[in-house]
């Protein structure tokens, strides 16, 4: 489906729509088309016919009537032509300006041809120059144009058949231009004056006030006068000499009729040449600059081209050696110069010369200029589709535009491909795509991309440009061509192409490419066309039509030469029919969508949709019938030999082979899907930069497909590049049957990945996806454990320990059971009690154990009591520091020594720090008679409070309060004057506080009163004389009374009782011991073996 | 002589006796009664203990105080009063941590009270003592680095990656053990001589008791 806009309010409609959806403008109005095939009555303002496909074009300018005033006013309001990007072709290379440059051949030759204003006789006595009439190689094969066209009809295809049959209409009537035919340069402004001058035409004819009619008339003369201004300055630039001084003027004063002029200087600068040395000026060579800069430094056989008008049969070696060298010397390592060096042909393939001298014709221009001065290295880039769409194309647009609806031959096209490329280097990148010489120049450009991130350097391109020279040159033995294709395979594998798009290297490696120039040559070799002299045009889009025509001649002419020379060379005759060519041209077509090319179109803000719309449909992607027997793609009319585009009767009859819109009906449906779905693939690869896009212009003649566009396509690309692994680059045959395969098998594998998607279900079922247990995602690789050192050794300990633990605890043989534990328990503890108990109460007189159980006085004690009775008379601090519950050992070693303090009248200052010992202290205070004693009672504060005691003891801090609470005279006077600390103590920490806190800070002596358990852990303390004695428990107590005070006991220990409970308790153990012994195992013995 | 008078010393003996069989009678297992004996022993230690360091400490400190509020010597005293209640505040969860400024006084303070004392009551008295040097020191020397090689389990690993533990500790850590055996032994002996002690004094306090009693009730 295309769109139309309505010619009244611009709005896009539908084609199918018959009135304007916006304006209600009926459509239907005015001048239908009919369409020449089908006689179906078609909208007037789309090209293609609704029901057969035919091209409209022609028609609608048939039978518009006022077809020529149409293309008068467009040549008048064409007025300020802008000028276009035009490249110089000299021997120094190709280079590029914007219409600062009058050099001839900056057009294409057609063009140059058609400004050089030769009359029909002209051209047909250039004609002659090549022998006859008819395009150069069929000219010197000897064979006329009419004689191609009176080929049997059986040798031509279908297609051509078409073709012949409506030349004769072509002749009848020549084409007029209508306003698809316009180039972009004439933007909507120009359109716009045209029907301005119309509606005030109108205006006038419709009665309009004389003010408004003479404002009308103005407005007609000042646009006239721009017309005018127009048609004397293409007269005048065909009529007098260009030169720089003209045209550096005509710079200065319209800048915008450059391009003009310099059709004209060319025009001029032809007839000159013709009318001196009558050679073929319609080449675009400008005689000066050949003979001056051309011969001095262009190969010999550019100046044969150039200087000579009989062309040589043969080109001697030396010649083709010196410029292979060249070529060798700046852009390739020529392995065998032979495999350059053309050979002369023989009689049978020589075709009367005429391929010698197309092919001496045909050499590249560029090759002149390349051997001199090769391309300045340009530093590689990434090339992708992101960085071609940023790069910076606004000035050049409109220009790109021109040049590609004027001539899409126009290697301005490559400039602007260069720029999309982002390539610094444009005249470089433009240079490799023309030493490839390729019809398909995109493909040039299209390697470096295809390569997407990959970097390809222009030497790369170089080298893949310069594989392909000898494949330019149509007498190269095929053998030769066979050596030069494996250099190229080399190259070419250098290269890493996305494996999703390996058809474009196969086609490389395997299809020979054919120059272009040679279609220029064609071109000019014809001379059925009937040209007509610059002056008889009414205006430049006349002269434009008129061109297109003459080409569409040329095609349908060289068709037939095509098919008349049989014999050619097979390298000519796959150039001359590049079906690889047509087949990627074909997929990389499809691979583009209108909406694609608007979305581009918006964004490099084309103001023109009309006509950028005219363009896609002039270029919409058709296939006939003939084009699918040679898999050409009709849309690279301008990339395939001319001689395969429409020919003049058909486009006069709207039925060009290159409009074809339709897809042909013997297309089957399964074809049209494969090639759909290839298509999809392929605009995926293109939207992620896989394929090249860059070449902006083929996207102007895609056709515009809705829910498509570039995210779509991207997201495609994706998914068909993580499923398209890259695969080497190996020459694949590319025969159509493979492709074919290769195609099915991706409607397989696509098919495959539907089947593989979740089926949507019937509807009204509840869908499946809420009651599926969702896959639950891998877990995050575990962090890899590391066993430290330390925790190696951690664990080798833990097995030791654990290792020696008993694995099963099993009873010890003999071991009383629990329940006699208990008993034995009771046993002992009841014969213990009655132990004591007959101690007790046994009388002295009568104790068996006098005497045996009379405990010694060892040192300590005796230095406790020496230090009593040193401090006799003095105030004494005791520390009452234990509880009731060790009072049963301490309270008898207290009341000794109390009672030994009272003897020597040694006043007692009571102090604690345990709670309970406030109790203690006033019990034994108590229970000794006659001793004089205060009691400070608790001190809290552990060490802190001892401190603090410590300060006060010495006379640091004041005695008069103890933690608050106030002390009488005599209390504070005992502190001050106290002789020696007694600490009775059950605690250990009680004892050490004692010594490390009060001990350094004052000068009096420490005695203990502890409990037995105490003595090993205050010994040190002793003999370190950090404590001057003590007195270990009850039996030391006692022993204490009995030698020291000589009295019996002391608070009712009697001797006899605690001798009986320590002789039992020895006996218990010794028992014990000897029991385990006899039985040979312990229970530490027993626990081994259960472990074992 | 008033009857009851020997009749509530007998209770008393009796009450006594019996608490004192409680805790004896941990000797057959542990039993509720030896469980109330010892609650009642913890229970009055600690209520006694409450009870002297509100008379001992608070009052005195607070008596002080409210006597003369506006003398500085006595404003002092609130600094260890607001933290003494701070540190009540521990005992409720939320708030517990008001009290971490007192705890953190109080364990600062004495720790570093008890470090000065350590060093200059214990580490350099015991280092320059007479007593310490000669033969005495150093076999005390040896038998404490033989103790403290009892207590030495690291190891290192071989080149075969094995864990290796040095063979000559061995014998330095049996005369570590037979030490701590020893002093080990020598603790519970001394525990056991206490013991026996207590029981005797016990059992000698009972029998005194209960012969006056008996002498007062007959009498």
């Amino acid at each position: 489906m295309s769109m139309i806009f309505c010619p009244q309010c611009g709005t896009e409609n539908v084609d199918t729509n018959r009135e304007c959806r916006a304006c209600a403008f009926d459509f239907m109005t005015g001048s239908n088309l009919v369409c020449p095939i089908c006689q179906f009555e078609n909208n007037a303002l789309i090209d293609q016919c609704k029901q057969c496909g035919t091209d409209l074009t022609a028609v609608s300018a048939v039978s518009d009537p006022d077809g020529k005033d149409s293309a008068t006013d467009l040549a008048r309001i064409a007025g300020p032509l802008p000028a276009p990007p035009t490249r110089r072709f000299t021997p120094e290379g190709i280079t590029e300006s914007s219409g600062e440059t009058d050099e001839p051949g900056d057009f294409d030759d057609w063009l140059d041809e058609v400004i050089s204003g030769k009359s029909d006789d002209e051209f047909r006595g250039d004609s002659a120059l090549f022998g006859d009439e008819g395009p150069v190689w069929a000219v010197g094969s000897g064979l006329a144009l009419s004689d191609t066209m009176e080929l049997e009809e059986e040798s031509l295809p279908d297609w051509l058949k078409n073709l012949k049959e409506t030349d004769d209409v072509k002749e009848e009537e020549p084409a007029t231009p209508t306003k698809r035919k316009l180039a972009s340069w004439l933007d909507e402004s120009k359109l716009t004056q045209l029907e301005k001058k119309r509606d005030l035409e109108k205006e006038i004819a419709g009665g309009e006030p004389s003010d408004q009619k003479n404002d009308s008339h103005k407005k007609i003369d000042q646009i006239s006068g721009d017309e005018k201004q127009v048609k004397d300055t293409l007269q005048a630039a065909t009529t007098a000499p260009f030169s720089e001084q003209d045209q550096e003027a005509d710079i200065d004063s319209q800048q915008s009729d450059e391009w003009l002029v310099e059709l004209a200087a060319m025009g001029s600068s032809a007839d000159s040449g013709d009318a001196e040395d009558g050679e073929d000026t319609r080449f675009v060579w400008d005689e000066s600059a050949l003979t001056s800069d051309v011969s001095e430094e262009a190969p010999g056989w550019l100046r044969e081209l150039t200087e000579s008008e009989d062309w040589p049969d043969t080109i001697s070696e030396s010649v083709i050696e010196e410029w292979t060298r060249k070529i060798d010397d700046d852009l390739i390592e020529v392995k065998d110069p032979k495999a350059f060096v053309t050979r002369p042909l023989g009689p049978t393939r020589e075709l009367d010369g005429v391929p010698e001298r197309l092919v001496s014709r045909a050499l590249p221009e560029w090759l002149g200029d390349k051997s001199e001065e090769p391309a300045a290295p340009v530093p590689a880039e990434k090339i992708t589709v992101e960085e071609a769409e940023l790069a910076d194309i606004e000035e050049e647009e409109e220009l790109t535009d021109l040049a590609e609806l004027a001539d899409i031959e126009d290697r301005e096209a490559f400039l602007d491909l260069a720029d999309l490329a982002d390539i610094e280097d444009e005249e470089a990148f433009l240079d490799l795509a023309e030493m490839s010489d390729v019809e398909d120049k995109d493909e040039v450009l299209d390697l470096p991309e295809q390569q997407d991130d990959e970097e390809l350097t222009i030497e790369d391109t170089q080298e893949i440009a310069i594989s392909g020279l000898p494949e330019l040159r149509p007498e190269v033995e095929y053998q030769e061509i066979e050596e030069v294709k494996a250099v190229y395979v080399k190259d070419s594998a250098e290269i890493e192409m996305p494996s999703a798009e390996p058809e474009l290297a196969e086609a490389l490696v395997e299809q020979p490419v054919i120059p272009d120039d040679w279609l220029d040559d064609l071109a000019e070799a014809e001379d059925i066309i009937e040209y007509t002299a610059l002056e008889s045009f009414s205006s430049i889009d006349e002269l434009l039509v008129e061109d297109r025509v003459a080409e569409d001649r040329d095609l349908s002419d060289q068709g037939a030469d095509a098919q008349e020379i049989g014999e050619r060379p097979t390298i000519e005759a796959d150039s001359e029919v590049p079906t690889w060519l047509a087949r990627l041209t074909n997929k990389l077509l499809d691979t583009f969508d209108n909406e694609f090319v608007n979305e581009w179109f918006s964004r490099e803000k084309v103001e023109d949709k009309q006509a950028v719309e005219s363009i896609q449909d002039e270029m919409e992607p058709t296939k006939s019938e003939a084009e699918q027997e040679l898999d050409i793609d009709p849309f690279y009319g301008e990339i395939i030999p001319d001689w395969l585009r429409q020919t003049e009767a058909e486009a006069e009859n709207g039925q060009s082979g290159d409009t074809l819109s339709e897809t042909p009906a013997d297309v089957s449906f399964e074809e049209q899907e494969i090639i759909q779905k290839d298509k999809d693939k392929y605009s995926a690869l293109i939207a992620a930069g896989a394929v090249a896009s860059s070449d902006e212009w083929l996207t102007l003649l895609e056709k515009k497909e809705d829910g498509e566009g570039p995210k779509a396509d991207a997201e495609k690309a994706e998914v068909i590049l993580e499923e398209s692994p890259t695969q080497p680059e190996v020459p694949v045959e590319t025969s159509p049957e493979a492709f074919e395969e290769e195609l099915v098998e991706l409607q397989y594998e696509m098919a495959e990945e539907e089947i593989e998607e979740e089926l949507p279900g019937p509807i009204g079922i509840a869908s499946t996806d809420e009651y599926l247990i969702p896959e639950k995602e891998a877990a995050d690789s575990v962090d890899i454990f590391v066993m430290t050192r330390e925790q190696r050794q951690q664990v080798a300990l833990l097995k030791r320990l654990t290792s020696a633990e008993p694995r099963v605890v099993r009873p010890v043989r003999g071991q009383i059971s629990a329940t006699i534990a208990p008993n034995m328990r009771i046993i002992i503890g009841l014969l213990l009690l009655l132990l004591i108990l007959a101690g007790w109460l046994i009388p002295t007189s009568l104790d068996p154990l006098e005497g045996f159980i009379q405990p010694s006085l060892v040192g300590s004690e005796r230095e406790v009591y020496e230090a009593v009775q040193s401090a006799a008379g003095k105030p004494v601090l005791v520390a009452f520091e234990y509880t009731p519950a060790m009072a049963g050992e301490l309270d008898s070693v207290a009341a000794t020594l109390l009672q030994q303090m009272a003897e020597n009248g040694s006043p007692v200052v009571a102090v604690t720090q345990v709670a309970a010992g406030t109790a203690m202290a006033h019990k034994m205070l108590e229970a000794v008679e006659d001793l004089e004693s205060y009691d400070l009672g608790f001190l809290p504060g552990e060490a802190i409070g001892l401190r603090r005691l410590a300060l006060c003891l010495t006379g640091e801090a004041s005695c008069e309060t103890i933690f608050g609470q106030p002390l009488d005279l005599e209390a504070v006077e005992a502190l001050n004057n106290f002789a020696l600390i007694l600490i009775l103590t059950s605690d250990r920490d009680a004892i050490v506080n004692w010594i490390e806190q009060v001990g350094p800070s004052v000068d009096q002596e420490l005695i203990g009163g502890i409990i037995q358990p105490l003595q090993p852990i205050v010994a040190p303390y002793v003999n370190s004389d950090q404590l001057v004695g003590t007195i270990p428990g009850a039996q030391s107590a006692l022993a204490y009374q009995q030698l020291l005070l000589e009295v019996d006991s002391i608070n009712g220990i009697k001797p006899s009782a605690l001798a009986l409970a320590y002789w039992f308790t020895a006996a218990v153990l010794i028992v014990g011991s000897i029991y385990y012994a006899a039985r040979g195992n312990s229970p530490r013995s027993e626990g081994k073996e259960a472990a074992k | 002589m008033n009857l009851l008078e020997p009749i509530g010393e007998l209770g008393g003996l009796l009450l006594g006796l019996a608490l004192t069989l409680f805790v004896f009678s941990y000797i057959y297992k542990d039993n509720p009664l030896y469980r109330v004996a010892v609650h009642l022993l913890v229970g009055v230690s600690a209520g006694f203990a409450a009870v002297v360091l509100v008379n001992e400490v608070i009052f005195p400190f607070s008596g002080r105080i409210l006597s003369d509020p506006l003398r500085l010597g006595n404003i002092i005293y609130l600094i260890p009063i607001t933290l003494s209640v701070l540190l009540l505040l521990k005992a409720i969860p939320n708030l517990s941590w008001v009290g971490n400024s007192s705890m953190a006084a109080l364990i600062g303070t004495g720790a570093a009270v008890g470090l000065l004392g350590a060093v200059v009551g214990t580490l350099i008295p015991q280092t320059f003592s007479r007593t310490s040097g000669g033969l005495i020191g150093i076999i005390g020397a040896l038998l404490t680095i033989s103790t403290l090689a009892y207590f030495y389990f690291s190891s290192h690993l071989s080149k075969s990656r094995n864990i290796m533990i040095s063979r000559w500790l061995d014998p330095v850590r049996l005369i570590g053990r037979a030490v701590i055996t020893m002093a080990l032994a020598g603790v519970f002996a001394g525990l056991l001589a206490t013991s026996l002690v207590l029981l005797t004094e016990r059992i000698g306090f009972f029998v005194n008791a209960f012969q006056d009693v008996f002498e007062s009730l007959l009498t």
